[in-house]
């Protein structure tokens, strides 16, 4: 049977009996635009949970450490052993050093964590900059540092744009890890605070490699190395193991999340599955009741030749596009729900001084994927009517009527 | 042999049984009616009520399986083929009008007359484009994208027609097709089915209780309780 036909039958018969269809269509768009905004509301919470664990090069990234062990050592041979393996395409590194500020609170001094790190180390931990500007932009100027937020209070430093530029003094304790010898002391260092890095970021203060020359730093505390593609890491990872070394990779945490994600947007779809099956049933209740209403044209239908199969072709395509029209309403209803709930929580958000987020997430995937399932719904349902349509013989209706 | 004499229609020995009441009480539709009807020929089929025309005009479009007998159209033991193939059939060897016309509601007049052509495989446009044809030989084209409840009785009557030979059937057969017609509709279908018969050579099979047709056609058969008791050719 021609499919242009069946396609203007379906339609002519669902905008035929039109109240009846309308409202069969709004029980598929409360449905469908339940499970795309609540399971958009899971991809949006998995989302905001991924970027708070790792920043862009995650996937990417392999944590080298030694351990607890006293023999191996994250020295330059190591390095060079990893950078010999292929699909390594860069290796980033951070010694911790013990420091003693002469400044602080009362005029105290106090222990903070300082940090030696190489190039693209803040980068790779996804820091980022509250005031100031990072290494990268710095001058040939020497002895910058970079300053956590939550240093500069324990060291009585203001909070603000007015820290950039100004001095502390340090003394430094390289342990012998990092020496790979004696400890190494050096007093009354003077650093010059170029930036400060938000709360959330590793906690101390940084220095670049580069202003280190004068430090006896022979092995690092930790390394980062960024492999080609995120599918090698654990190839990358066994080789570097088999060396003696330990290693994390935010992946696998990531991999835990998207888990306990999946079962959160089952849950949360399940709630709409329900609210769509009721409307599969009303569906069905509509199909068959239009079935009834027809009897009469299914049985003219077939003394005029149409066959049986082609009966049963016509009440599936009317229930498929009923399922379509109601899929498509859904789905533009629950993303423009989404919408709209992320532009009221936003504007929320910030007023109350918070950062605006993207709490809901519609991957296309995922609205093609209900689309379809609205579409099987519809056909599902359409099959009983259509068969029940297929099984009318013509001369009992006529006889009746 | 006269080419003339070739018989289309063969019916052996059709008997109908209708068991009614979980099969404490039997019907005799038809009680072994045997028949030949050639191609060409206009045949009248009359008779009191539930005597059985309607069961042997369903008997002969493959409608109503007989209990006994066999039905062969154009050599073709009709009851052998399936179900679906029948319908095929039908839809090409068969054009039917009946007493009061069913249309499928949601379509216009142009549409329901196009279906036995969709039934054919027919694309949509040229199945609509052969059925507004159809509808301006019957001067019915002001009423191509009205619904066919809309139109008067007689009008329904003549787009019944057109649907029923828009496929262009060798046999058409009518069951009452003048019944809710007045004198002058009536006379209009009657001279449609006539001209059909006439230049188109098309066999013509039709059921009437108006007297008045009973000679319009080559052959006159008279029905009663389930049997045929008088098969005459009309002179001329």
């Amino acid at each position: 049977m021609d499919k242009k036909f069946l396609i203007i039958f379906a339609i002519r018969n669902l905008t035929f009996r039109k109240l009846r269809v309308a409202l069969t269509i709004v029980g598929m768009l409360i449905g469908i635009s339940t499970i795309i905004f609540l399971v958009s509301f899971a991809f949006g919470l998995e989302g905001m949970v991924k970027d708070e664990m790792s920043n862009g090069n995650a996937a990417q990234l392999i944590d080298v450490g030694t351990g607890n062990s006293q023999i191996v050592k994250l020295n330059s041979a190591s390095i060079d052993q990893i950078k010999q393996l292929s699909d390594v395409k860069q290796i980033e590194r951070i010694a911790n050093v013990a420091a003693l500020s002469r400044t602080g609170i009362n005029g105290k001094a106090q222990d903070i964590s300082f940090y030696i790190v190489s190039k693209d180390y803040l980068n790779f931990s996804g820091f980022s900059i509250k005031y100031g500007e990072d290494f990268n932009q710095q001058t040939t100027e020497q002895n910058n540092i970079l300053i956590n937020e939550d240093v500069l209070s324990r060291l009585g430093l203001p909070d603000s744009n007015s820290v950039l530029g100004q001095e502390i003094a340090l003394d430094l304790i390289i342990p012998k890890q990092i020496t790979d010898g004696d400890v190494a002391k050096f007093e009354n260092l003077k650093y010059k605070i170029i930036g400060v890095i938000k709360t959330g970021s590793i906690s101390g203060v940084y220095l670049s490699e580069k202003d280190a020359n004068q430090f006896p730093i022979k092995s690092y505390s930790k390394l980062k190395v960024y492999v080609n593609r995120s599918g090698q890491v654990e190839a990358v990872r066994k080789r570097i193991e088999a060396n003696g070394l330990k290693t994390e990779y935010v992946g696998e945490a990531t991999k835990q999340v998207e888990q306990v994600f999946n079962i959160f947007k089952i849950a949360l779809g399940s709630f709409g599955l329900i609210a769509l099956m009721v409307a599969g049933l009303g569906m069905l209740n509509t199909l068959t009741i239009s079935l009834l209403e027809r009897t009469k044209e299914v049985a003219t239908m077939k003394l005029i030749g149409i066959k049986s199969k082609s009966i049963k072709l016509i009440f599936i395509t009317e229930a498929i596009t009923m399922g379509l029209f109601g899929g498509l309403c859904g789905i533009i209803f629950g993303v423009g729900l989404s919408k709209a709930t992320n532009i009221v929580v936003n504007n929320l958000a910030t007023r109350s001084g918070g950062d605006p987020t993207v709490l809901f997430i519609t991957p296309i995937w995922f609205a093609f994927l209900v689309l379809m399932f609205s579409i099987v719904t519809g056909a599902v349902t359409g099959f009983y009517p259509a068969y029940r349509a297929s099984k009318i013989n013509p001369l009992d209706v006529m006889r009746y009527e | 042999m006269d080419k003339k004499e070739f018989n289309q229609i063969e019916l052996h020995n059709i008997s109908k049984t209708f068991i009614v009441g979980k099969g404490r009480h039997n019907i005799e539709a038809l009680i072994d009616i045997s028949l030949s009807i050639t191609e060409g020929e206009f045949v009248v089929i009359y008779g009191p009520s539930g005597c059985g025309k309607s069961t042997l005009l369903n008997t002969i479009i493959g409608f109503e399986k007989p209990t006994r007998g066999r039905v062969l159209i154009d050599g073709e033991d009709l009851y052998k083929l399936s179900e679906d193939i029948r319908s095929e059939y039908r839809s090409h060897k068969f054009g039917v009008v009946y007493q009061t016309q069913n249309w499928v509601k949601s379509l216009n007049s142009r549409e329901n007359v196009a279906l036995p052509l969709i039934a054919q495989s027919f694309s949509y446009n040229d199945a609509v484009e052969d059925a507004e044809r159809f509808i301006h030989k019957m001067n019915l084209q002001e009423f191509l994208k009205q619904m066919p409840t809309q139109l008067s009785g007689g009008e329904q009557q003549k787009l019944g027609l057109a649907r029923a030979l828009i496929s262009k059937p060798k046999i058409v057969l009518g069951d009452e097709p003048t019944g809710n017609l007045d004198s002058v509709s009536s006379d209009i279908v009657i001279g449609f089915l006539k001209e059909l018969n006439t230049h188109y050579k098309r066999t013509v099979i039709i059921i009437t209780h108006n007297h008045d047709y009973w000679n319009i056609g080559h052959r006159q058969i008279e029905m009663k309780d389930g049997k045929i008791i008088k098969d005459s050719k009309n002179s001329g």
